[in-house]
């Protein structure tokens, strides 16, 4: 699966995006795969994006990345994953989700 | 795991190397490294299919990712034990590459791939593993008597549905 981008916006949002050229299909099928409901984005008819920010949906996104025994994110997007769960561990609004040890 | 199609005995030529015909180490690569690499070639990668100056048919395989992200190629080089990574730093966006030839796709990777039953599921890509499969599998060596894409036959089909999709055993990774 492509892996995504990690961040936490300004108002502490912490924030999973996926964007690719346009594939509803692969799209719709994200939102099966992290059990949400939120609406994909399409930007000028060119690329899709599933974005998730709420404390379920990012609760399910850490349990897919860190407790499902997929194969690991490697590389820079594997430390930016690290980096956005220290965050996330250290914010009010998500540091009581069930993180990694 | 069988190649696909016949190694060019000028592939061969090179570096004096032989067919492989142990490919044991190849099959211990697991499954799910291979799901993720496939993930990587729709995202970041294309099989080239171009005519030389002669007019025959060059094929690779070419995953393109930013310099920063080297590290990624280099753990792909490492299980893969094929391809050759190259350095492009004096682009306005610096850029590595990995590439994998035509004789390591067709006797590694594309076997790899059809016997894990693992594949692209961009149209992209899978258009051109398709077109890439039937030069090998049909041995064509003349650029300008491919068939017009409509005609390529399908190694395999894209799932119907976004539940399709996400049932595939692969997808998660």
């Amino acid at each position: 699966m492509s892996e995504g981008s990690f961040f936490v916006k300004k108002n502490n949002d912490g924030c999973y995006q996926l964007k690719q050229r346009v594939h509803v299909m692969l799209f719709e099928a994200f939102k099966l795969v992290f059990e949400t409901s939120r609406k994909i984005d399409t930007e000028k008819g060119l690329y899709n994006q599933f974005s998730v920010s709420s404390k379920a949906d990012i609760q399910t996104v850490i349990n897919f990345f860190s407790f499902s025994g997929f194969h690991p994110l490697v590389g820079l997007k594997g430390i930016q994953y690290l980096k956005w769960l220290t965050v996330l561990r250290n914010s009010s609004r998500y540091g009581n989700l069930n993180f990694p040890q | 795991m069988p190649t696909i199609g016949t190694v060019s005995p000028h592939a061969l030529k090179k570096g004096n190397r032989k067919i492989r015909l142990d490919k044991k180490e190849y099959l211990s690569i697991p499954t799910a490294f291979l799901a993720f690499l496939a993930g990587i070639i729709d995202g970041d990668g294309y099989i080239q299919v171009t005519k030389t100056t002669k007019g025959f048919i060059t094929i690779k395989l070419v995953i393109s990712l930013h310099l920063e992200d080297i590290s990624t190629l280099e753990y792909i080089l490492s299980v893969l034990k094929t391809g050759k990574l190259t350095v492009y730093r004096d682009l306005k966006s610096p850029t590595c590459k990995l590439i994998i030839n035509r004789t390591d796709l067709q006797e590694v990777l594309f076997p790899l791939l059809i016997h894990h039953g693992i594949f692209f599921l961009t149209e992209t890509r899978k258009a051109q593993f398709d077109l890439a499969m039937f030069i090998l599998k049909n041995d064509k060596k003349v650029y300008d008597q491919l068939p017009v894409i409509e005609d390529i036959p399908a190694t395999f089909e894209l799932p119907k549905t976004a539940s399709d999709y996400a049932n595939l055993a692969f997808f998660k990774n």
